[in-house]
């Protein structure tokens, strides 16, 4: 059924919501623009269930019940009641400048840099590492479930209907190509394992913008149940696989995983070659944990510079301190400055920002707060330098050079020189020289 | 600057129409497909761009006396396409569409692509009964695992369709959906190609059943929001033709496809 303009129809609790415009239709419903308790919502209506409607239903209005688990998410926020059958739910509305992932892989909207396009994966991460923190699966993560702002790498998660307890079966297995292939083989039901694997799909695809499983099989397979069985199941096998050549990247198939991933640094790498390895495959268990997603990506996000090559400014990424080789115009990308952090070193590099779970352990919710970044100081004569700035948000405590304790506000900034210790969160880092 | 990525590959789905041009379509019927078809190819357009799961491209082939390809030089790109009014006149020789879509339906001829294709989805709208040996083109088309596999969907139009052939040819009653009015023909063109055109983009639930089932199912429930009267066909029509009989064994082989 579609709804008139202007119907009224009621929240379990009895809230009225007013209908405005249909704004879009999916496979099992659409999405209209309402009005409710003074502020424009989006209603998804469904228009059929796939899954069994009343417990469906009960786990939507426990959804409600337990409240957003972050801002990311697009979190159900009041149930309708029943009308000729069916029922809907009550979110935000998507904010403008918002593109569905699948038209980021599509190419039709792109990053203005990497480092958004890194945030994304960020957010995308840590969204997840905090639904599993607290015992959800989200069940059904596919490229049509999220937003990102491209501009500046900002996530929506929309579609938390299938969110549910961890091994919660609703009947939803997930779309084709995005399922783990336990579930494929008919294996498993969604849980916070399959999560990890379609999440591990969804960075992959977003990064590289390529699928990590379609290679030489995906080509020589034609896309029919049978062999979709095969390619993302019983045969599931990494493009980059190491051990096994058989569904390797082409130039059709992996064209930009085959320009970009040699260019990755190693450590990322190796998350991907663990999350799509056949151990993780066969096992998920073995799948890395939401947590180490995050500090490898945070960690990528800080080797992110721009080439300083006049006239190439090219993104590339640091692979080591001092030996890397800008991809476009061959220089070596000379690093000066570090931060020397105490897991790895992060370039002290206009735009370089450092996150408080780099620093150390952290909760879910405060990995991504950012500590520090490089900006370009523009002095009175008209020449540049680089600063450190406090973004914490609060003030932070420094030794400098001569040993000297000295408190720098937030927004206050710091010489980028070599001895000054920061202190944040409990933790030291030091600014550095390369050798 | 910007990140710059080729654009990411995707399988080609066909979405291919096989519409009888027999003499009983003239006048309404015929003028009603190609609005159908004009108003199709926008939506298959739209779907084109948007879905990052597959390519879709268009085939379209003709019967009456004979059998005609509209796309005589293989699937079309939607973003140029342009649908031309075909014309009525003559007998319904379906046995020769489906003579000419087991030729074609190979990577010989239409079905060549660097990606591959994903299953395709065949159409077949008809107002009567074939005039031709249909019988030994099916079992012979049968052989073809492109069309063997293809989900294949009829529109029976008007009481004089034989639902039982198309039945056959579909191979299930519930994927033939009887029409009796030429405004509820146009639109259920329409939603059945943006219905078969997106399989393969939505979440799966763990009892959906069968792939063409559901494209009838899903285009039903949205033809039912309006005062469409469509049906699918009773169920005490005639079984299928036995696919064994022609088909030999189980054929998992990539090779030969």
């Amino acid at each position: 059924m579609a709804f008139e303009e202007n119907r009224i129809i009621k929240t379990t609790n009895g809230d009225p919501i007013r209908i405005g415009k249909l704004i879009g239709s999916g496979g099992q419903g659409d999405v209209y623009i309402v009005d409710f308790k003074g502020q424009k919502k989006a209603l998804k209506w469904y228009r059929k269930f796939a899954v069994d409607k009343d417990k469906f239903r009960k786990n939507l209005i426990e959804n409600v019940r337990r409240g957003r688990p972050d801002p990311a998410f697009l979190w159900p926020e009041a149930v309708t009641e029943e009308v000729d059958g069916s029922y809907g739910y009550i979110m935000d509305l998507r904010p403008e400048g918002y593109h569905e992932l699948s038209q980021i892989i599509l190419g039709k909207v792109n990053f203005p840099s990497f480092k958004p396009m890194v945030e994304a994966a960020i957010h995308i991460v840590n969204a997840f590492r905090i639904i599993h923190g607290i015992g959800y699966s989200y069940q059904d993560l596919n490229d049509g479930g999220f937003f990102v702002n491209p501009k500046n790498g900002d996530l929506l998660i929309c579609d938390c209907d299938n969110v549910s307890g961890n091994n919660t079966d609703l009947g939803i297995i997930g779309k084709p190509r995005y399922m783990a292939p336990e579930i494929v083989k008919g294996q498993a039901r969604p849980n916070l394992l399959t999560d990890r694997f379609s999440m591990a799909i969804i960075l992959f695809l977003l990064l590289l913008h390529t699928h990590p499983l379609e290679g030489q099989k995906w080509i020589d397979y034609p896309q029919e149940e049978r062999f979709t069985r095969k390619l993302y199941g019983e045969e599931a096998c990494f493009i980059f696989d190491p051990t096994d050549n058989s569904n390797q990247a082409t130039k059709i198939s992996s064209a930009n995983a085959l320009k970009y991933w040699p260019q990755l640094p190693q450590y990322l790498k190796d998350i991907f070659l663990k999350s799509f390895s056949k151990e993780a495959i066969s096992t998920p268990t073995k799948r890395p944990a939401d947590v180490e997603f995050v500090r490898v990506l945070t960690r990528f996000r800080s080797d992110i510079v721009t080439c300083l090559t006049p006239k190439c400014g090219h993104e590339l990424f640091i692979r080591g301190t001092n030996d890397t080789e800008c991809p476009y115009c061959k220089k070596t990308f000379d690093v000066r400055t570090i931060f020397r952090l105490a897991e790895y070193p992060v370039v002290a590099a206009k735009g370089s920002k450092i996150f408080r779970c780099q620093l150390g352990v952290c909760n879910a919710k405060d990995a991504l707060d950012p500590v520090v970044r490089v900006a370009q100081k523009t002095n009175p004569d008209g020449t540049v330098k680089l600063m450190i700035q406090n973004i914490s948000g609060g003030n932070l405590n420094c030794v400098d050079t001569k040993g000297q304790s000295r408190v720098v506000p937030h927004e206050g900034l710091i010489p980028l020189k070599k001895g000054i210790k920061i202190s944040a969160y409990g933790h030291d880092f030091m600014i550095d020289d390369i050798g | 600057m910007s990140v710059e990525f080729e654009p990411i590959a995707r399988k080609v789905l066909p979405i291919i129409y096989v519409i009888d041009t027999s003499g009983s379509m003239r006048g309404d019927k015929i003028a009603s497909v190609n609005e159908a078809m004009v108003e199709t190819v926008d939506v298959l357009r739209e779907v084109s761009r948007e879905n990052a799961d597959a390519d879709v491209k268009i085939g379209a082939i003709t019967f009456s006396s004979g059998a005609e390809w509209v796309t005589a030089n293989g699937l079309e790109s939607l973003e140029d396409f342009v649908w031309n009014p075909v014309t009525e006149g003559g007998v319904t020789d379906l046995g020769a569409a489906l003579k000419e879509l087991s030729v074609k339906l190979s990577r010989s001829a239409f079905l060549k692509s660097d990606t591959g294709f994903a299953v395709p989805v065949i159409m077949f709208l008809s107002d009567g009964g074939p005039t031709d040996n249909w019988k030994k083109e099916y079992a012979a088309a049968m052989g073809n695992n492109w069309f063997k596999h293809a989900r294949k969907i009829a529109i029976a139009i008007g009481a004089d369709a034989k639902e039982d052939v198309l039945a056959q040819v579909t191979g299930n009653i519930e994927s033939v959906i009887r029409v009796d009015d030429v405004a509820t023909l146009k639109k259920l063109v329409v939603v059945l190609t943006a219905t078969a055109s997106k399989i393969g983009t939505q979440t799966h639930s763990s009892d959906a059943g069968n792939v063409d089932k559901q494209i009838v199912d899903d285009t039903m429930e949205q033809m039912g929001g309006t005062d469409a009267r469509v049906e699918t066909a009773p169920e005490n029509q005639p079984k299928p033709v036995e696919e064994d009989a022609v088909s030999g064994g189980d054929d998992t082989d990539e090779d030969d496809w």
